[in-house]
């Protein structure tokens, strides 16, 4: 009978601890959306640094990869922002924005690749996807 | 009597692992992201969008 009690005690602990670390997936989220937003804006002033070296025809295609990603990632941090409490799993408005923030930083990659001096935004371009979860 | 006592204990342990469990997720809110760091971000973003806009 005592053995029984122990495992309810048991059980009863380990439901409690299941509960409150799922509270915790959506604030690790919401930092790492707010990580990735930082990072979003070190890189829009690192092309910026860049641009002059680049020809006219450069910054148009980097200035639109780069306005894309922008986009991409204020749409994450919006999805991330609106996620209520009362889920605790991640809402399908996250996973698409997630998404669709992993393909415009990859977008942004491939643009860059073959710039020159280029490595440190393509070294922030990869902590950003990371921190997204690409 | 023992089986008072086992309830007893069950609902004190019961008691101690919900407070545990408030601490924790107290815990975890204090390391998220507040509304207000995300909303200021949000309009750092919105402001570069916009220039970036502006040039294109």
């Amino acid at each position: 009978m005592r053995y029984q009690n122990r495992v309810y005690v048991a059980l009863i602990i380990l439901a409690l601890a299941l509960s409150a670390c799922a509270g915790t997936i959506r604030d690790r989220v919401r930092t790492s959306a707010l990580m990735a937003s930082e990072t979003a804006l070190s890189l829009d002033a690192l092309e910026q640094q860049l641009a002059p070296s680049l020809t006219p025809e450069q910054r148009v295609v980097t200035n639109k990869a780069t306005l894309a990603m922008l986009e991409a990632v204020r749409t994450y941090e919006r999805a991330v922002r609106i996620w209520p409490e009362s889920l605790p799993a991640m809402p399908a408005s996250v996973w698409e924005a997630q998404r669709d923030a992993i393909n415009a930083i990859v977008a942004l990659e491939r643009v860059f690749e073959d710039t020159p001096g280029s490595g440190k935004l393509l070294a922030n371009l990869r902590k950003l996807r990371e921190s997204i979860g690409g | 009597l023992e089986a008072d006592v086992n309830v007893l204990q069950i609902l004190a342990l019961a008691n101690e692992a919900l407070t545990l469990c408030f601490k924790l997720k107290e815990l975890a809110k204090a390391n998220g992201a507040t509304d207000a760091e995300l909303d200021a971000i949000d309009m750092k973003l919105t402001e570069i969008i916009e220039r970036r806009k502006g040039q294109a």
